[in-house]
């Protein structure tokens, strides 16, 4: 069942790269369709560089990423030792590990799969 | 600058992603045994499906007890953001028949961002073949250290290269940026995606703001139409 799963998830992915890739010149030249593919770019880079997060090189993303100034986790909870806060810095030199506040809030995916 | 010197940049450029972007594939391959698949199924996917947001969707659905079923439509629901990106690179591209079946498979975020915004289909393709390739052999082959030494690998956000791809992606949206117009539907996909992250898994953010170009489209119609023939 896993199996089939993979393959069918692995061949739908592909068929739809290959549809868009696929599309008449003559839909593509509609106004509408013209001008979406036009704002792609704009909105595609704005938001990956939105969610890779824009990290200054003394924080970690735990701290530094906006999507986690509205994060559930308790601050007094956050440990990282490259914190700009000197609370958070402190409870890192405790003795205890990084910690991502995602997932101090029990998120199951990993942060570092936003791609 | 001269063209070769040019497009020498764009290689080196496209290849820091690459690296970056690939060396997540350890991350996948981690998460995936450690949720229940085999190893050759955690390699399958990231050979076959090769589309990371939803590789990590589906190993998610199956880690949290889900149907696989349900894992293959979540991945196919984001996989819908590569079909419009091809609305753009397909006439940027220009390739037919067996080139662009070949090319369709290497159509992720990273390939389609380090082409789209060239200048000439040459750069575009140097742009697209050099990402999408270097990201492909990588992910693949860190899918597998990743998938046989488990989580011993680590984080690679601890080296620090999410913030060198969030850069090279913000020196190519910065030029895109010139009209009111662009600023603002960068603003908003930006917002959207943000708004986002919280409550949704891996790749929806991007998506939804894909939704926003298409909205920006409707909305704003011949308004989004540059001033001069740009290309």
């Amino acid at each position: 069942m896993t199996w089939a799963a993979i393959l069918a998830g692995a061949a739908g992915c592909y068929l739809l790269k290959l549809a868009g890739l696929s599309v008449p010149q003559r839909v593509l030249d509609r106004p509408l369709v013209r001008r979406t593919a036009d704002v792609i770019p704009v909105a595609l880079l704005a938001a990956l560089v939105a969610v890779q997060g824009w990290r200054p090189p003394w924080c970690c993303s735990c701290c530094a990423h906006p999507s986690s100034w509205w994060s559930s986790a308790p601050r007094s909870q956050l440990r990282c030792s490259g914190s700009p806060d000197p609370a958070i810095r402190l409870r890192a030199r405790a003795g205890e590990a990084p910690l991502d506040r995602r997932r101090i809030a029990g998120r199951s995916t990993p942060a570092v799969s936003r791609r | 600058v001269t063209r070769s010197a040019h497009q020498r940049a764009i290689v080196r450029d496209s290849l820091g992603v690459g690296v970056a972007t690939g060396l997540y594939g350890a991350s996948f391959g981690a998460l995936a045994v450690t949720s229940g698949l085999d190893v050759p199924q955690t390699c399958v996917l990231s050979l076959l499906m090769f589309t990371g947001a939803s590789q990590f969707a589906l190993v998610g659905v199956v880690a949290a007890g889900g149907s696989p079923l349900s894992g293959t439509l979540t991945a196919l629901l984001l996989g819908t953001r590569n079909t419009l990106y091809g609305l753009r690179l397909a006439p940027l591209l220009g390739w037919t028949g067996v080139r662009r079946a070949a090319a369709a498979h290497l159509v992720i975020d990273e390939s389609t961002a380090m082409s789209v915004t060239r200048e000439t289909r040459e750069d575009a393709r140097i742009g697209f073949l050099t990402t999408g390739w270097s990201v492909f052999v990588l992910w693949n082959a860190f899918t597998l250290a990743g998938a046989l030494a488990g989580s011993a690998i680590g984080d690679p956000r601890a080296y620090g290269l999410d913030a060198a791809v969030g850069g090279a992606f913000l020196a190519l949206l910065w030029p895109r940026l010139a009209r009111p117009v662009q600023r603002l539907i960068a603003v908003a996909a930006a917002a959207v995606a943000l708004g986002a992250v919280p409550v949704t898994a891996a790749g929806v953010p991007v998506l939804v703001a894909g939704g926003v170009a298409l909205l920006a489209g409707v909305l704003a119609g011949p308004r989004l139409d540059p001033p001069e023939e740009a290309r």
